[in-house]
């Protein structure tokens, strides 16, 4: 799939039951330097159908999975660790947004294969952070993205 | 009379009184005229001689002295008295005839002799002139009479009569007495024999200045005494020992000794002119006397007296015998008596019953007239006794004057001085004294109000002469009547033993029942225990076990007690059961033990306490095990241990739940803050500051709570770590953030390696550096130390800070979580830090507390086990996983 940064922004699929939380992530994306565009699903169970689709071509697969751990039905790990085992969804990058900052947690999502644990933020400072973390893992190798990022 | 005169006159009364008691009967320096006396040495050579003797022998007194003997007497007179000198047999008097040689021609006489000192004493009585004679086969034939009839009486009564007569009989006095001692020497005519014409002494008291104490000596060391004539005048024995400054000569032995006069003026006012006495003897003592009166001088030949005197000797042996006999009957009678009570005193029937029962006999025992046990303050009563204050006051008096081991008495008014009328109780005894009296036996008879019949008044005159104060006999001998009251029937030696014999059963009993009690209290205390008790002897016999044990263990007391435990009991039982005491019997000490283990199908979960008994030698005897079962305990205990976890698990989840509200509340406010700056007023501002803070300040209580609930849910396994890298790490991002201000922190000696967490680590650190920076004093930069102690199985961690310090009374409190001293305007905080690392320490074995002084600094210190094994050993609480 060939993106241009000027016609296309980022896909994320934001799964995340708490609509506070949502209203929140959403607005500070809205001030990324990167253009981003935020899928939310609240429900663990249907975001893992929303996946199966991608995984089969049905509708196209998100850059990057920002996870929160607690989610009605199915739980962010378990989801995790089912997108993990799916071969086509193994390079979506995941980002996990939980509210927990327990060692137990963040140890065992990262062994699951999230690429960074951030804890929710409860300041404009702790967003802007998240979203320059996020921004990150988007960055698309020299020559992708990243340059018409910086193109910006 | 003036008061000096009258002391001056008593006084000389006091003087006769004395001098009486004093005056030396025994060395008279004379005697009496009926015989000769003379002083001889080893050679019979004449050293002295009464003076009688020169109208005899016809010689001035420094002619007679130093003369032979044999000048005046025939040759085998001498031999004879030659035969009466036996070395071996000093005192004793020695009898034979001999005829002196006067000078109106030969003179026939009895003679004596017993040494006395270096010299030899004679006494020489001339047959003439006698009124009783008694010829040699006469002599044997009176004793004979005497000791064959002796044997057929049958009561003292008629032992008393019978030889009052006989002696009578024998001597041909007027009168006859036998005179019986009291134990204060006065003395009671218990049998007489007169002429018909006499009046009758019988059954009169003589009080006991009439025989003093001098007189009663010389009746214990010479038999019998004779006044043939009391106004014979004393025939002196020359040379006068006062004019040689000799010794005066010892007459203590003598037969013709002269009397004291004032003895004389006695039998005059009696009117006796001749007398004998001849004493009595029992055990040693003076029992009494026969007493043999005339009217007129009366004088019986020495075989006569000898006569006499065997008849007293005989008499004495057979009273001996008599009473001894008398005696042994009333004892076997007591013992009897005292048998059928031993008997009824059955460990079935408690003591009060038994007494109750039995009182009469103890009673008719002592021959008492009531009897009080006393048992501690409990009060058995029979019969005759004093009333209750009297009751006190006796045994308050008894307490404190009497050392003895019991209290005898015939007057209880007399001895005590109390007064114990109201009753009319007269003696008592009581047995044991104890100081305090505690338990005792009491024995009382009544006083018994009786007449004593004196001969005359009992005191002796004192009459005026020209010399002053003399005594002077009374002179009458009339009846005179005393009523003697307060007094009971005397307690005999015999009464005293019994008595303590009596108080010894019965308290024995007591004692015995009072053990009793006290075993059967205990057995009952330990069989309604719900303890298992058994005791085992050191060869593994059971000794006892309690009901207890037996149900629990499913055994029959039968097959049980006196079997071995090896016997008894098997498998898992068995082998804890020989555990505890195999240890205990190595230890020689108490141990504790805890086991569960299945027998009979049960499980058992018991806490056994077992522990050495031991004899009086301190040697093990035995060892006693007490159980405790647990089961339900353990039970209890695992139910506190699921709820408390389930509690634990509730804080954990509503804070982590917590959480997420709050951030938002935190962001949105934020966020209203910032995008509506410009259209906000300054209250508006004002009131979204106040919103952020407090939604600030609930983030952070619910983190530390977070925190604080999550150490529950965490697996210890304690990794390695170097304490001080750990530490750096931790000041290095205090100083990065901030938060070290001026505070310096330094440490004693680099930190130890230990088993933890580093997070736990850097939690207590980091709680109580920032601790000690929050409570620092304003005016000086903070300074913290921190140090490390081996402290045997343990590091113990200490961190000092120059702060503000604690309060004494609040320095156990500051460990309780939410507890604060201070408002959050003062300093922030939310109480949790210093309970979150007590419970760190906890979970590594340890503890935390603080020494403060207040004003100057504080110092916090933790332990954490140091040993892995020891760690992992810690019981964990709940560990559920799936929460977190």
């Amino acid at each position: 799939m060939n993106r241009s940064y000027s016609s296309v922004s980022y896909n994320i699929l934001h799964v995340e039951d708490n609509p506070g939380d949502v209203y929140i992530t959403s607005r500070a994306f809205q001030k990324a330097t990167v253009p981003t565009e935020l899928t939310n699903i609240s429900d663990g169970e249907e975001a893992k159908q929303y996946l199966s689709d991608c995984a089969s071509n049905v509708s196209d697969k998100p850059d990057l999975i920002l996870l929160d751990i607690n989610l009605p039905t199915i739980n962010g790990d378990e989801l995790l660790e089912w997108i993990m085992q799916q071969e086509p969804l193994q390079d979506i990058p995941v980002v996990v947004l939980s509210g927990s900052n327990a060692s137990r947690d963040i140890e065992k999502m990262k062994s699951y294969g999230a690429k960074t644990y951030l804890t929710k933020p409860s300041d404009i400072d702790g967003l802007k952070k998240v979203v320059v973390t996020v921004e990150n893992f988007l960055r698309p190798p020299p020559g992708g993205p990243q340059s018409a990022a910086s193109a910006c | 009379m003036n008061t000096e005169q009258e002391n001056s006159l008593n006084h000389e009364i006091q003087l006769a009184l004395d001098n009486c008691a004093r005056e030396p009967i025994h060395i008279p320096g004379s005697i009496q005229s009926h015989g000769f006396l003379l002083v001889v040495d080893n050679d019979f050579k004449i050293l002295k001689a009464s003076e009688n003797f020169l109208a005899v022998c016809g010689l001035e007194l420094d002619q007679l002295i130093g003369t032979a003997l044999s000048r005046f007497i025939q040759p085998e007179s001498i031999a004879a008295l030659e035969k009466l000198v036996v070395k071996s047999a000093l005192n004793a008097l020695r009898y034979c005839t001999l005829t002196v040689e006067s000078t109106n021609g030969p003179i026939s006489c009895d003679a004596v002799l017993h040494q006395s000192g270096e010299v030899m004493i004679v006494e020489i009585e001339p047959h003439q002139d006698l009124d009783r004679k008694l010829e040699n086969q006469d002599f044997y034939q009176e004793l004979m009479q005497f000791s064959v009839q002796l044997h057929k009486i049958e009561s003292h009564s008629d032992l008393f009569g019978y030889v009052v007569q006989e002696v009578r009989r024998l001597t041909g006095f007027n009168r006859v007495m036998l005179y019986q001692f009291d134990n204060e020497w006065n003395g009671q005519v218990v049998a007489e024999d007169k002429r018909n014409t006499n009046h009758s002494y019988l059954g009169l008291n003589f009080p006991a200045s009439d025989i003093p104490e001098q007189a009663r000596k010389l009746y214990s060391v010479n038999y019998l005494r004779l006044i043939s004539d009391i106004n014979s005048a004393p025939v002196p024995i020359l040379p006068d020992d006062r004019d040689t400054n000799g010794d005066p000569i010892n007459l203590s032995f003598s037969c013709l000794r002269s009397v004291s006069k004032v003895h004389l003026q006695y039998l005059d006012n009696m009117n006796v002119k001749g007398s004998m006495s001849i004493s009595v003897m029992q055990n040693d003592r003076l029992w009494g006397l026969i007493a043999c009166h005339h009217d007129s001088p009366y004088r019986p030949a020495y075989t006569v007296r000898m006569a006499a005197e065997l008849i007293a000797h005989t008499f004495s042996a057979f009273l001996s015998n008599f009473m001894q006999l008398q005696a042994s009957s009333d004892e076997k009678v007591r013992e009897l008596k005292f048998k059928e009570l031993s008997y009824a005193l059955t460990p079935d029937t408690p003591l009060a019953d038994s007494i109750n029962a039995h009182h009469e006999l103890i009673m008719e025992l002592l021959d008492a007239d009531g009897i009080i046990v006393k048992l501690g303050t409990n009060f058995i009563r029979f019969g005759l006794v004093p009333d209750d204050p009297e009751l006190t006051q006796l045994t308050n008096w008894i307490e404190h004057h009497t050392n003895d081991q019991i209290f005898v008495c015939d007057s209880i008014a007399e001895s005590t001085g109390l007064d114990v009328s109201a009753r009319k109780v007269g003696g008592a005894i009581l047995a044991p004294v104890t100081h305090p009296i505690e338990n005792c036996v009491m024995f009382f008879r009544r006083e018994v109000n009786f007449e004593r019949h004196w001969a005359g008044r009992p005191e002796k005159h004192i009459s005026r002469t020209d010399a002053g104060f003399e005594l002077t006999p009374r002179a009458s001998f009339e009846r005179w009547k005393e009523v003697v009251s307060g007094h009971s029937r005397t307690w005999s030696e015999a009464d005293r033993e019994m008595a303590t014999a009596i108080s010894k059963s019965l308290l024995a009993k007591y004692y015995e029942d009072s053990l009793r009690q006290a075993t059967n209290n205990m057995d009952t205390v330990v069989n309604n225990s719900n303890a298992l008790i058994y005791i085992v002897n050191t060869e593994g016999i059971f000794l006892q076990m309690n009901d207890t044990a037996l149900e629990a263990f499913g055994l029959e007391i039968g097959d049980v007690i006196g079997n071995s435990y090896h016997s008894v009991l098997d498998n898992a039982l068995l082998d804890v059961i020989d555990k505890h005491m195999t240890t205990v019997l190595s230890d020689n000490k108490s141990s504790t033990f805890t086991d569960s283990f299945k027998h009979k199908n049960s499980d058992f979960h018991l806490v056994t306490v077992t522990f050495p008994l031991f004899d009086s030698a301190r040697q093990i005897h035995s060892i006693c095990s007490m159980s405790q079962d647990v089961s339900e305990l353990q039970a209890i205990q695992a139910e506190l241990k699921t709820s408390n976890a389930e509690l634990e698990r509730v804080a954990f989840v509503a804070s982590h739940d917590l959480q997420e509200p709050i951030r938002l509340i935190s962001t949105f406010t934020n966020l209203l803050k910032l995008d509506y700056a410009d259209k906000l007023d300054e209250q508006a501002e004002e009131y979204i500051n106040f919103t952020l803070n407090a939604a600030n300040r609930m983030r952070v209580l619910i983190h530390d709570l977070l925190e604080y609930s999550r150490l529950e849910y965490t697996s210890l396994n304690p990794p390695v770590i170097n304490a001080q890298t750990v530490l750096d790490e931790l000041i290095d991002e205090l100083k990065m953030t901030n938060k070290l201000g001026d505070a310096r922190i330094t440490c004693d000696d680099p930190l130890p390696t230990i088993f933890m967490k580093p997070e736990h680590f850097t939690c207590i650190m980091q709680n109580l550096i920032s601790n000690a920076i929050k409570y620092k004093k304003d005016s000086i930069p903070v300074d913290i130390r921190i140090k490390t102690t081996d402290d045997r199985n343990y590091w113990r961690f200490s961190v000092t800070d120059n702060g503000i310090g604690v309060k004494q009374e609040h320095l156990k409190k500051i460990f309780d979580i939410f507890q604060r001293l201070h408002t959050n305007n003062q300093y922030e905080g939310t109480g949790i830090g210093l309970s979150l690392c007590t419970k760190i320490a906890k979970l590594h074995g340890g503890d935390a507390w603080a020494e403060s002084t207040f004003g100057q600094g504080s110092t916090f210190h933790f332990t954490i086990l140091k040993d892995i094994d020891s760690l992992n050993k810690i019981p964990v609480c709940v560990k559920d996983d799936s929460v977190v």
